[in-house]
């Protein structure tokens, strides 16, 4: 497969159909590991996974990189889409259907590699393992790049503490991830 | 790592986006307003609107669908706090807001003014919750949690009968709690707690796919387009009728339903199936609605112009738009009318106050 360099925004704004494969390669895992974890039920991630690219592909164009980052844009999307297949009991194929996409039929060893990804412990699980002060300060900071002053703002604390907090955050997913090496 | 399904899925992406690229911008736009673009007078039609969109963007006066004039005070936030640890469904009632957190099972019981978590109950599952005859009902994993408010503990729990993953949510009944699955509809008898009589829903495949209620009716949306009510006392249904538009449940206010659309939001006449009134807010998605105690109806969806989630207020008579807010958050797990507040809760647990 061709590798094309660039930042997720500049995948995003270029609009090509090459550059958003490069999108979905980088984050495909991380979405089909989410969605396994939250839903153990690796149908429904795979479709869930299929709706939340097709609607990132189908609504690219209205990505604004000001509004955050594309990561957290992919997430938001996935998150939307988990929260309307909990509500409805099953998960729509809206942006597939947009677009034309046949749904994909899972054969037993999909099955079996999807329940493997949802059981490992990826960057967003290390995340969600975080005290919540940590937590959002990492996410504002690292995934939604904001400044700091921005974020001690909004949280009503000094910038000291912000730094504190992604720095020990970050500290504490390095030890996690070390200790599972 | 999945590689058939993930090399499938690039597959079928990579052909979309081919498609896409050929399709072209005008072509673009008549999709996303959901026409098929087949017949000649659609397609006069769609060159009218872009030439009529041109011509606006021309004279400088192209605004944003939330820049309508709003009508008294404009939605802002008035409170922001982690609430929990993983969001989950909320429900106001017994002077608190009930609170689940899906990270840990737990329900928290919440003071609505100082928003202090007052106590914790435990459940387990991811629950939605009821405030109905004399308790809190929270329903998860195929069971019914009966939570007294007056001791803040588990006062019952009853095995419905159902699959851990079937959804399921308490409706308040006369004289009777209602379950409402996507296949039956289960009266619980809240005083005995056990469910008493078991009614399907479901037909020829088609289940149920959205539903709302007031004192009197269940109202149950089918993906065949059929409208099913049912007395709330008895469980008899009273009417079949047709919807002509593809539009799913929310809530129910001065006898119409209110219903999400592709784009925006739907009343219905319950008992014809009529469309009172359609709005187009410029939704790419409709995610809940709930209605305040001063008569706003609330809708949170993703703008389609920004790709962010946003809240809509709405005049539930005639669906004038009264205002909107943007939300820094994405996703929402509860949404509850909270007097004539408007409390939201994203997938992280962050709860935004809203009036």
């Amino acid at each position: 497969m061709t590798s094309i360099a660039g930042s997720d925004e500049a995948l995003l704004a270029d609009r090509g159909a090459a550059t958003f494969e490069e999108f979905y390669n980088r984050h495909v895992e991380n979405i089909l590991a989410f969605f396994s974890r939250r839903t153990r039920d690796a149908e429904l991630a795979a479709d869930l996974t299929a709706e939340t690219f097709a609607a990132a592909l189908a609504g690219r164009r209205r990505y604004r990189p000001e509004a955050g980052a594309a990561a957290a844009w992919l997430f938001g999307i996935a998150m939307n889409k988990l929260a309307d297949a909990q509500r409805r009991g099953f998960a729509e194929r809206r942006a597939c259907r947009r677009l034309g996409m046949e749904r994909i039929e899972l054969y037993d060893d999909d099955i079996a590699r999807i329940d493997a990804l949802g059981d490992s412990i990826t960057a967003s699980a290390l995340l969600e393992a975080l005290r919540t002060d940590q937590r959002e300060a990492v996410r504002a900071h690292v995934l939604d790049e904001r400044p700091y002053a921005d974020i001690a703002a909004q949280q009503h604390v000094s910038e000291a503490v912000v730094r504190k907090r992604v720095s020990r955050g970050l500290a504490a997913v390095r030890q996690r991830m070390g200790s599972r090496e | 790592m999945s590689d058939d399904f993930v090399s499938r899925l690039r597959l079928e992406l990579r052909e979309a986006a081919e498609r896409e690229a050929r399709r072209g911008p005008v072509r673009r736009a008549a999709r996303t307003v959901r026409w098929d673009v087949a017949s000649p007078p659609v397609l006069a039609a769609t060159a009218l609107i872009v030439a009529v969109l041109v011509a606006v963007a021309a004279g400088g006066a192209l605004r944003g669908r939330d820049a309508t004039p709003p009508v008294g005070t404009q939605p802002h936030v008035v409170a922001e706090a982690t609430l929990v640890g993983t969001g989950g469904a909320l429900e106001a009632g017994f002077g608190s807001v009930w609170a689940a957190d899906n990270g840990t099972g737990e329900v928290l019981r919440v003071d609505p003014e100082t928003r202090r978590v007052q106590a914790r109950i435990r459940v387990g599952g991811q629950p939605t919750m009821r405030a109905a005859a004399g308790a809190i009902w929270a329903t998860a994993e195929g069971r019914l949690t009966k939570i007294d408010p007056a001791t803040n503990r588990v006062a019952a729990r009853i095995d419905l009968r159902l699959t851990p993953r079937q959804p399921a949510d308490a409706v308040p009944g006369r004289g009777v709690l209602w379950v409402i699955t996507p296949l039956e509809l289960l009266a619980v008898d809240p005083r005995g707690d056990e469910v008493t009589r078991r009614i399907p829903i479901a037909r020829a495949g088609f289940q149920a796919a959205s539903y709302t209620f007031d004192a009197g009716a269940i109202y149950v949306g089918r993906p065949d387009g059929v409208l099913l009510t049912f007395d709330t006392r008895t469980g008899a249904r009273t009417s079949r009728v047709r919807v002509g538009l593809d539009a799913f449940l929310m809530a129910a206010a001065d006898g119409r339903l209110l219903a999400a659309t592709a784009n925006g939001v739907a009343a219905i006449d319950p008992s014809s199936g009529r469309v009172v009134w359609q709005r187009d807010i410029g939704a790419q998605r409709v995610n809940t609605t709930t209605i305040t105690g001063d008569g706003g109806l609330w809708v949170h969806g993703t703008d389609a112009r920004t790709g962010r989630d946003r809240l809509w207020r709405m005049d539930a008579r005639d669906g004038r738009v009264t205002g909107s807010l943007g939300l820094r958050e994405f996703g929402v797990t509860g949404f509850a009318a909270v007097g004539d507040d408007v409390w939201t809760v994203s997938p992280p647990g962050r709860l935004v106050v809203v009036r």
